[in-house]
C-alpha cells in the first residue's frame, strides 16, 4: 500500500472531508502530540492542546489553500495552542511552574506519565527555565533532530535567528546543569 | 554536565496505553461535539464554509469613517469661509502663545523624567537579557545585521 501524501489529502478533502481529516490525524497526530508534550510536559494538557489543534484545523480546513504544507500549518496551530495553554496555566497558578515538581504538583495525573532518570529530570528542569519560544526551538533541534531549514519552514523564523536561539539555549542549559 | 546523545535518546515522557490507537476516533468525536454544531460534521462530508462578516463590517466602518471625515472637513471649511476677519495681530499673538505653551510643556515633562546613567544601565543589562528579548520579540537577526 503506497504511503498517503498531502497531495492525496488535498484531492480527497473536496469530496470526503471526514475521510481526509482522519488521514491527517493518522499522519500527523503523533508528531504533533510529542511537539506539544515537550512544551507543556503534562500528558492531559498535551491531549487537550492536541484536540484543540485539530478542532481549529477542521473549522478552517475549507479555507486552507495548500500553499504551505499541511504540517507547517498544523505545526503553527499546535505551537500556539501549547503556548496558550502554558500562559493560561501560569495565570491560574499561584506558584511558579518552572520546574517539574511544581508542574506535577498541580496536575491531576501527577508524575504518572513521566519516567525519567535524574539526568532527564535535570534536563527538563533546565529546559523549563527557557523562554517559551526558545524552549520550542530547543526541543525541535535537540529531540526531533530537525534541520534549521526545516525549523525555519515550520516556524517562519530565519535560519540565523534559529541558530542563535538554539546555541544560546544550549549554553543556558549547560550552565544550569553545571550549577546543580 | 554536557548535553549528549545519551540524554537525548531517553524519552522520559510516557502516554496511557493505547493512546495513539484511539487518537483518531477520539479526535473526530471531539470535532463532532465541539461548540453548538459549529464544528459539526456536515452531512455531505464537506466541512461547512464559514462566511466571514469581517470584510462587510470593515467596509461599513470605512464608509462611516469617510462620511464622518467629510462632514467635519465640510464644516471646517464652511466656518473658515464665514469666519470673522481676524486682525493680523491676534493671529500672531495666538501663534506665539502656542509656541510658548509647547516649550513650557516640554520643559515640564523633561524635568519630571529621571535621566538614566547609560553606563550604569549598560553594566546591568547582560547579553543574556538582550538575546532573550530579541528571541521573545522575534526580532529578525538579519534586520540587525543589515544595520551593522
Amino acid at each position: 500500500m503506497s504511503k498517503i501524501t498531502e497531495d492525496d489529502i488535498k484531492i480527497l478533502i473536496g469530496t470526503d472531508a471526514e475521510k481526509a481529516f482522519r488521514m491527517i490525524i493518522d499522519m500527523y497526530g503523533s508528531k504533533l502530540y510529542w511537539h506539544i508534550r515537550r512544551i507543556v510536559i503534562i500528558h492531559e494538557d498535551a491531549d487537550d492542546a492536541l484536540q484543540n489543534t485539530f478542532i481549529n484545523a477542521w473549522k478552517n480546513i475549507a479555507s486552507f489553500r495548500f500553499e504551505s504544507s499541511l504540517l507547517t500549518w498544523l505545526w503553527s496551530i499546535s505551537t500556539n495552542e501549547a503556548l496558550s495553554l502554558i500562559r493560561k496555566r501560569e495565570r491560574q497558578s499561584s506558584v511558579s511552574l518552572d520546574d517539574l515538581e511544581a508542574l506535577f504538583d498541580q496536575a491531576p495525573e501527577g508524575n504518572s506519565y513521566f519516567d525519567g532518570d535524574e539526568a532527564s529530570v535535570k534536563l527538563q528542569n533546565a529546559i523549563l527555565k527557557l523562554p517559551e519560544k526558545q524552549r520550542a526551538v530547543f526541543n525541535m533541534k535537540y529531540f526531533d533532530d530537525m534541520s534549521y531549514e526545516e525549523m525555519s519552514g515550520l516556524t517562519g523564523t530565519s535560519v540565523g535567528a534559529l541558530k542563535a536561539s538554539y546555541h544560546h539555549a544550549v549554553k543556558k542549559i549547560e550552565r544550569f546543569l553545571q550549577g546543580d | 554536565m554536557k548535553l549528549n546523545d545519551e540524554i537525548r535518546k531517553n524519552n522520559p515522557f510516557k502516554v496511557p496505553e493505547g493512546y495513539f490507537d484511539t487518537l483518531t476516533e477520539k479526535t473526530m468525536s471531539a470535532i463532532r461535539n465541539s461548540g453548538d454544531g459549529e464544528g459539526a460534521m456536515p452531512v455531505t462530508g464537506k466541512p461547512a464554509r464559514r462566511i466571514s462578516l469581517k470584510p462587510f463590517l470593515a467596509l461599513a466602518a470605512a464608509i462611516l469613517g469617510f462620511a464622518l471625515i467629510t462632514t467635519v472637513v465640510v464644516r471646517v471649511l464652511t466656518d473658515d469661509r464665514a469666519a470673522v476677519e481676524y486682525e493680523a495681530g491676534n493671529d500672531l499673538y495666538a501663534e506665539l502663545a502656542a509656541e510658548e505653551l509647547d516649550t513650557w510643556m516640554i520643559e515640564t515633562e523633561l524635568s519630571r523624567i529621571e535621566m538614566v546613567d547609560i553606563t550604569e544601565a549598560e553594566k546591568t543589562i547582560s547579553s543574556d537579557i538582550i538575546i532573550d528579548y530579541l528571541m521573545t520579540e522575534e526580532i529578525d537577526l538579519d534586520d540587525i545585521y543589515e544595520l551593522l
